[in-house]
């Protein structure tokens, strides 16, 4: 029996992976920035914020 | 397991902690630059796993030998996926490699210290010396650090990091640490402040740091020096200038 060709694999799949694998990648990637990192950093940043407002408080 | 989850988020201690996952909060910005050098090659690495774990996915279902018996066997090379395989990463590794370098050239910058420090590596403890202020005798301030004993430790007080004598330093201040063992190979490493460097004998090395904030920050040796090593902690103490004042006459 004759084999079936096999064709059309970029078009089949190709894209559909790449697209996928990226595009899931990247999005958790950017939650992971902006879920964890920036939100660890802004916290640190509103804490010295805070010191520094005591800190002119208490030079007043 | 409610005391596990707590692991999973930010630790609000300057001393490292048992079962400890991340970092401790940083308080020099040399220690903020890595955490955030830390976390950019993390957004690259979660981006590789993804696509990784998605292709290797994708084949086991597409194309196992159930959905293809017959293999494409015929596919022995190609020079455009070769290229594809080999330029990616390269240029992934760029895009790690320049955050890298602009941090490690910044963080060996030494901008104009206020104030100087020796730190002396032992086995088993550290000296350190304030060469910049000397004692009413004429002799630079100086003193050695040494681990406090599980047996004479107060309450509050952590178990092998904390120390009898600690480095006092004042916030806001650019300081310089030279760094040197007298015996054999230490490391000052004192995570909160992004500070790690080796104690060599027969010679100085050197690293800036700056306290952003008030604090104490523990340490440990960092590079095996003896059966003693785990028993020789740092403790940093960043106090406000006029308390700095105030400590370095009482302790001249």
């Amino acid at each position: 029996m004759a084999i079936a060709p096999i064709t059309g694999k970029l078009r089949k799949r190709f894209w559909l992976d790449l697209s996928c694998a990226l595009g899931l990648g990247i999005g958790a990637g950017y939650a992971y920035w902006y879920g964890s990192h920036l939100r660890d950093l802004e916290r640190q940043e509103s804490y010295y914020v805070k010191l520094e407002r005591e800190r002119a408080k208490a030079a007043q | 397991m409610i005391n596990y989850l707590t692991y999973l988020t930010t630790i609000f201690n300057d001393a490292s902690e048992p079962w400890q996952l991340g970092f401790q909060d940083s308080a020099a910005p040399g220690f903020t630059g890595i955490v955030t050098l830390h976390n950019t090659i993390g957004f690259y690495l979660i981006v590789i796993s993804f696509s990784v774990f998605w292709v290797i996915m994708s084949v086991i279902y597409y194309y196992s030998s159930s959905k293809n018996p017959i293999a494409y066997k015929y596919l022995t090379h190609g020079t455009v996926l070769e290229l594809v395989w080999t330029i990616t990463p390269a240029l992934i590794l760029i895009a790690i490699a320049f955050p890298s370098f602009r941090l490690l050239y910044l963080m060996d910058e030494v901008i104009s210290p206020t104030l100087t420090i020796k730190v002396v590596g032992h086995q088993w403890y550290w000296s350190y010396e304030y060469s910049d202020f000397i004692t009413d005798s004429g002799d630079s301030i100086d003193f050695d650090s040494y681990m406090i004993p599980e047996s004479d430790l107060e309450l509050g007080q952590f178990r092998l990091l904390d120390v009898d004598n600690r480095l006092i330093v004042p916030v806001d201040c650019h300081i310089r640490l030279i760094i040197t063992g007298s015996d054999v190979l230490h490391s000052f490493a004192v995570p909160s402040l992004g500070l790690k460097l080796d104690a060599v004998p027969g010679r100085l090395n050197q690293v800036s740091f700056l306290a952003e904030r008030s604090g104490t920050f523990y340490g440990q040796c960092s590079e095996i020096c003896g059966v003693w090593h785990g028993f020789m902690p740092i403790v940093v103490e960043a106090v406000s200038s006029p308390d700095f004042i105030v400590w370095l006459d009482s302790a001249s």
